[in-house]
């Protein structure tokens, strides 16, 4: 599924906004309830490090492909 | 259980134009002896194995196996040693977190290509899922098949 941002505001008001495209190609650290990115970078330990260093003590890592993800490992 | 697809802001790949692709992620808890972080993990029924990037396993502190069968290929052709581990895997979720443990597999990919796949082996063989696109929502309903545990082994 693929749609503009402002129809994806429309549908889905009550879902956080999506990750920004620059940072595509990294890791990023959530909040627990994922409404706040806390850190991102290229390496996942530094990634985690900084998040702790912001207080969060289980942040949710993500991978962000750099898209389109043409899938299927 | 449902999973609300995760967004990614990107280009829409014929327009250029900015969009938001979704895509059926769910939140992973993977457990190592360094202890146990969470993880967004994408649910791709294309994938055969569940297959997640070395620099998981070297931060939980997973030993790894090299695996023995034919290296993964990239894009391009490039070989990728494959190398294996049995991991315990709770998917978080507000009904409770389920816990098993499977063998995953682990790639020593390039840092910009680094992927968390649960594919069949290890996660999908344990649920019927349901790709509720219109809705950008993942139902998971575990099966009998899950080697469910509920206390670290």
């Amino acid at each position: 599924m693929q749609m503009k941002l402002d129809e994806f505001t429309a549908r889905f008001p009550d879902r956080g906004r999506p990750v920004p495209a620059e940072l595509a190609g990294q890791w990023i650290a959530w909040n627990d309830d994922r409404s706040q990115v806390l850190a991102h970078g290229t390496d996942l330990s530094e990634v985690r490090r900084q998040a702790a260093e912001h207080g969060c003590a289980c942040p949710v890592l993500q991978k962000v492909p750099r898209a389109p993800f043409v899938g299927g490992a | 259980m449902k999973f609300d697809y995760t967004g990614l802001i990107s280009s829409a790949p014929d327009t250029g134009e900015g969009i938001v692709i979704f895509r059926p992620e769910v939140r992973i808890r993977l457990h190592g002896p360094n202890g146990s972080e969470d993880f967004l993990g994408l649910v791709d029924t294309g994938a055969d194995n569940t297959i997640l990037p070395e620099s998981v396993a070297h931060a939980l502190g997973i030993p790894l196996v090299p695996g023995k069968g034919p290296a993964a290929r990239a894009f391009g052709g490039q070989e990728i040693a494959i190398s294996y581990a049995d991991v315990d895997l709770e998917l978080i979720h507000a009904d409770g977190p389920l816990r098993w443990r499977a063998r995953v597999y682990f790639l020593a990919d390039p840092a910009d290509e680094e992927a968390l796949i649960l594919g069949h082996q290890g996660f999908l063989d344990y649920f019927t899922a349901t790709f509720v696109g219109e809705e950008c929502v993942l139902e998971l309903v575990p099966n009998s098949y899950l080697p469910r545990i509920t206390a670290p082994e």
